[in-house]
């Protein structure tokens, strides 16, 4: 049985023999002429044509009419009779049933067997489209970040209804989280956001946003944020660059594990504000209100703090009794000057931050320190406007103000590093070196290559940790979208995956 | 009482399933109605005019770059076919697709219904989204205004160091696209000097384009209106007479009201008259390859947007092709995007491939853009995932190609005139490159189906025609054509037949033993050139009966 398809060239049927033509055709091969040509084309182009006054070119073969001359339907047959003349009517039709004219569509032999795949698919399938299909006419979701308008996107996006968009993310030592954002435009520059996700059992969040963003003639932003999250099974290492030597720890004798687990929950409430002075300048003050709970990972038994650690020589840990508990207002002024175009794609230019905050502890906690950093990064075209080579340090530095210790969760961690996360002392230093490259549009490959070191005081850093790796980014004009990247260090392998808006945007307020 | 189970074997089981799926596994070619075929979309039904659509470019860009392929990986079907298409595989008129039917003569009285602009113009405080492409610093973004005679434009410049590139661009492929039956607006090459503009705050105007972020501050109005007229005129110094060149946009066209992006898949909740898919349409499956012959390296989605036509209540979308100032390789110019970069060597290169089809022409000539004669359809993508290009087949490919390969000699001509180059060289040498894109890519689509198109029933059977050899894309090759005929069960009906006319037209043979007890039969024809069997066939469906011998449906 021979089958044919449409499709498929090798699909098709047996060929006939050509012997058999013969005797069938008889005569009725070829319809004389030949025929013009069907196609407009020209002959080869004279010289200069355009030049006044236009001579026309040799006259062509008219084309053939698109639509067939003969009305299908009523085509004349040796015994056909004379068209009616509604024939020649034009015949309308909306439903694409009758557009197509096709009663029963056509079926491959494998069509079966893709019918059943597609509906064992279908709950999966439907659920992901659900949730992509659910965008709507949307915000802007830079206002909802702490980036304060540039005049040029004053008009650019319509304020919309709802958005919900789709969050995941993977970093190495956490959980993977999935979730959603939701976005509600408001009339004149306001926005509410609700973000909700979930990794798990005791991995937790939401958070909820109210913003204001002008870009009038003096742009600014006004957001207002409050968040819950739980986070478990948190790495905690000791102090310094290499925690099992470093003489601050004090390990629990005669216990193999120099690793503790903790679980972390936090409730913060942010008030912030900008101003942008300049197209590439902006000034930002803000405080927040933080409540820490730190307790025992549930399922890490053998790794909880009380058992790796000497009772009460962490800073802000748990004791064998209780947890730990934070009550901490930290205040910050910062400035930033960024001369790229936008943030989301592979561009030329500079940035630089710097930033001083104060922390004081609410209550019986007594903390209190100073924290202050210096973030900059060149961005250098090579070869292409869009192969971009960028140096990049960071460096952060807390000062306690007083005798009391700090608490181990308000120490610098290893900012932009991506290897492990998991050292943290009063001071950290990162240099990176990042290599992007757009390769196709809103896609960009990028190289990287990080050194982190954290301690006490500048001459304390310990030596550097390392780490490289390749990924991927995919971004709108002014946005990141979502990433991926794997990255080797001397700790091993990790994979980080962010596809939404991150939680963090690398200010010390959002900060893990 | 606890029952027991039937003693069925497994086999039996087995063989009766087999037996049942049987049918169901086999071929069987589509059945057409014995109908004449619609000649027009009647999707010009009165609706109430909806909210105008835009798409935040986040929300957007995760769902083209993930999330529908996410969803689009789990659906095991195979793509449905254009649902836009009639019994003849022929796209009927509608509001997307709408030839002029006019001459080079007559084309311009038919495509230009409100004309150029006229001086004065007032800027207006709102978006100009005909063409945005985000390039602040060279011209890209337009400035709306309002003419003397109360019309709005769009008016765009030139990149400094690229004069006419992308005014001209314009222009000649706003009527090249026109030609091709897509809407799009009218675009005017037009200059003027400084004091023909005021940046004066006015009044709200019927057709503007707002975002609801525009100030209501009178003094930021004025201020921002100020800054936006400057920076569009210091995108490029004026000519030596002091004017300044510029193509005039007239978006929304006539009356008509903007209403946003066209979506790129699925269909408008609000336009009752939607009922198919965007991705299954033909008109914009087939866009591949009008982006192929015009160079529209940056084809995105934003390049599709809907106007509402007619009085509030009374009218209806009808679907515009904007943003055609990125054709004829402008973007590749002014963006530096290679017309045609192989994205996976790009990617293994870490950027340093070097710029494949980067003509000569594009750095002697500044009118002209990184455009070259050589053309690959295949190889041909947009600048953001397009769905309906994912779907696009054989057949879209070759109704496009007859599209393309209509618009004639003059009508280039007429075109690249409109584009008003000054270098003589220059417009010579954009006539030639559009004229040989032309025929690159109309025979690419010729050589993706059997590119035979029925013509009519006499009495030696069924007389169609190959475009393919009329256009001399076979001269000196070899021509076979392999006939077979089905039933509607898919089983063949008759012995086949190879044929091997002499010349483009020939008839088909209908034995009166092919055709099954109700008069039906399918006829297949597969081309073989220089025995490449051509990748797909002309099906056409046949019907026998008292009334005579008649096609009621053709597929490619």
């Amino acid at each position: 049985m021979s089958r044919a398809s449409t499709s498929s060239g090798s699909a098709g049927p047996r060929r006939p023999r050509r012997a058999s033509v013969a005797a069938l055709l008889a005569g009725a091969l070829l319809f004389g002429g030949g025929g013009g040509s069907a196609l407009a084309h020209p002959p080869p182009i004279l010289p200069n044509p355009l030049d006044p006054p236009y001579v026309p070119p040799p006259p062509e073969p008219p084309p053939v009419v698109e639509v067939p001359p003969v009305q299908p339907g009523g085509a004349a047959g040796p015994d056909t009779p004379e068209e009616p003349d509604a024939e020649d009517e034009e015949r309308r039709s909306v439903d694409p049933v009758v557009v197509t004219g096709v009663v029963s569509p056509e079926r491959e032999p494998n069509d079966t067997a893709r019918e059943i795949g597609n509906t064992l698919l279908f709950p999966t399938r439907e659920s992901l489209s659900v949730l992509f299909l659910l965008t709507r006419t949307a915000s802007v979701i830079a206002e909802q970040q702490q980036v304060i308008p540039k005049i040029n996107e004053l008009t650019r996006e319509k304020r919309g209804e709802i958005t919900i968009f789709p969050t995941v993310f993977f970093d190495p030592g956490r959980r993977p989280s999935i979730g959603a954002f939701m976005i509600t435009g408001g009339p004149g520059g306001t926005s509410t956001a609700v973000r909700i996700g979930s990794g798990g059992p005791n991995e937790a969040l939401i958070e909820t946003r109210i913003a204001l963003a002008r870009a009038g003639r003096l742009p600014f932003s006004l957001v207002g944020e409050t968040l819950y999250d739980m986070r478990t099974s948190l790495q905690y290492l000791g102090l310094g660059q290499d925690p099992e030597t470093d003489a601050r720890n004090h390990f629990r004798p005669l216990t193999r594990f120099r690793e503790a687990r903790y679980r972390h929950q936090r409730l913060r409430t942010i008030l912030s504000g900008g101003i942008r002075p300049s197209t590439n300048t902006e000034l930002f003050l803000s405080t927040s209100y933080t409540n820490h709970i730190i307790d025992d990972s549930p399922d890490d038994g053998g790794h909880a703090m009380k058992y790796v650690f000497e009772s009460g020589t962490v800073p802000g840990g748990p004791t064998p009794n209780e947890p730990g508990h934070g009550h901490i207002v930290y205040s910050e002024a910062a400035v930033r000057h960024d001369t790229r175009e936008d943030r989301g794609s592979p561009k030329e230019g500079a940035y630089v931050e710097g930033y001083v905050g104060y922390a004081a502890g609410v209550g019986q906690d007594r903390t209190q320190y100073a924290r202050f950093g210096f973030r900059g990064a060149i961005f250098l075209a090579i070869y292409r406007r869009t192969n971009i080579l960028s140096p990049r340090l960071v460096v952060d530095r807390l000062a306690p103000l007083n005798k009391e210790p700090i608490p181990f969760y308000e120490l610098a961690r290893e900012s932009d590093f991506r290897g492990f996360h998991t050292r943290r002392d009063a001071l950290s230093a990162t240099a990176s070196l990042d290599y992007r490259w757009g390769f196709a549009p809103q896609i960009s490959g990028r190289l990287f290559f990080d050194l982190n070191s954290v301690g006490s005081e500048l001459v304390k850093l310990g030596g550097p940790r390392w780490a490289v790796g390749f990924g991927m980014d995919i971004y709108a004009s002014a946005h990141d979208i979502g990433a991926w990247a794997f990255s080797f260090s001397n700790e091993g392998v990790g994979f980080f995956l962010s596809f939404g808006v991150p939680s963090s945007f690398g200010d010390r307020q959002h900060r893990e | 009482m606890r029952k027991r189970a039937l003693p069925l074997s497994l086999p039996l089981v087995l063989g009766f399933g087999a037996a049942l799926l049987a049918p169901a596994c086999a071929y069987r070619p589509a059945r057409f109605a014995d109908a004449r075929p619609v000649t027009a979309i009647a999707d010009d039904e009165p609706i109430d005019m909806p909210q105008r659509l835009e798409v935040n470019d986040v929300v957007e860009f995760g769902d083209l770059f993930v999330g529908r392929p996410l969803v689009e990986a789990m659906r095991t079907t195979r793509p449905p076919p254009p649902a836009d298409i009639n019994a003849l595989d022929e796209v009927p008129r509608s509001s997307w697709f709408s030839p002029l039917d006019a001459d080079v003569s007559s084309f311009e009285g038919a495509y230009a219904v409100d004309g150029g602009p006229v001086p004065p113009f007032r800027v207006l405080l709102e978006r100009a989204p005909s063409g945005d492409n985000g390039d602040t610093k060279r011209g890209g973004i337009g400035i709306p205004v309002v003419d003397a005679l109360g019309h709005r434009f769009e008016l765009r410049r030139d990149p400094k160091d690229r004069v006419e590139v992308r005014t001209a661009a314009a222009a000649i492929t706003a009527r090249l696209v026109r030609a091709l039956g897509y809407f799009t607006p009218e675009v005017y090459i037009s200059d003027a000097d400084e004091s023909d503009f005021s940046a004066a705050p006015g009044e709200p105007f019927s057709q503007s384009i707002l975002s609801g972020n525009e100030p209501a501050d009178k003094h930021l109005r004025a201020t921002a209106l100020e800054k936006m007229l400057t920076d569009w005129l210091e995108a490029a110094p004026p000519n030596k007479a002091g004017n300044y060149r510029f193509s005039a946009t007239r978006w929304p066209p006539g009356a008509d009201i903007d209403v946003g992006r066209t979506p790129v898949a699925g269909t408008r909740s609000d336009d009752a008259n939607d009922r198919v898919p965007h991705e299954n349409r033909r008109t914009l499956r087939a866009i591949k390859l009008v982006g192929a012959w015009l160079g529209m390296t940056r084809f995105i989605p934003q390049d599709l947007r809907d106007v509402y036509t007619g009085q509030s209540g009374e009218g209806h979308l009808r679907h515009y092709m904007v943003g055609l100032d990125r054709s004829l390789g402008t973007e590749a110019i002014i963006g530096k995007r290679p017309e045609q970069k192989n994205e996976m060597i790009l990617l293994g290169s870490l950027g340093f491939a070097p710029d494949p089809n980067i003509p000569p022409t594009q750095r002697k000539y500044e009118a002209i853009g990184a455009i070259g004669e050589e053309v690959n359809p295949k190889e041909y993508g947009p600048g953001l995932p397009f769905p309906p290009m994912d779907a696009t087949d054989g057949a879209d490919a070759f109704w496009m190609a007859k599209r393309i390969a209509s618009v004639s000699e003059e009508m280039v001509l007429h075109a690249v005139r409109a584009g008003k180059v000054t270098h003589r060289t220059a417009r010579r040498l954009l006539f030639e490159l559009i004229l040989a894109r032309q025929r690159r890519v109309v025979e690419w689509g010729y050589a993706q189906t059997t590119p035979c198109d029925y013509e009519r029933v006499d009495e030696r059977g069924i007389v169609v025609f190959d475009r393919a050899v009329a256009g001399g894309f076979t001269t000196g090759k070899h021509i076979e054509y392999v006939v077979t005929y089905l039933g509607l069960d898919g089983e063949p009906s008759h012995p086949g037949a190879v044929l091997g006319p002499e010349g483009p037209r020939f008839a088909i043979p209908l034995p009166r033993a092919a055709f099954d007890e109700n008069g039906y039969v399918v006829l297949r024809l597969r081309s073989e050139v220089a025995s490449v069997p051509a990748p797909r066939v002309l099906e056409l469906h046949v019907v026998r009966d008292k009334q005579g011998t008649r096609v009621i449906g053709v597929r490619h």
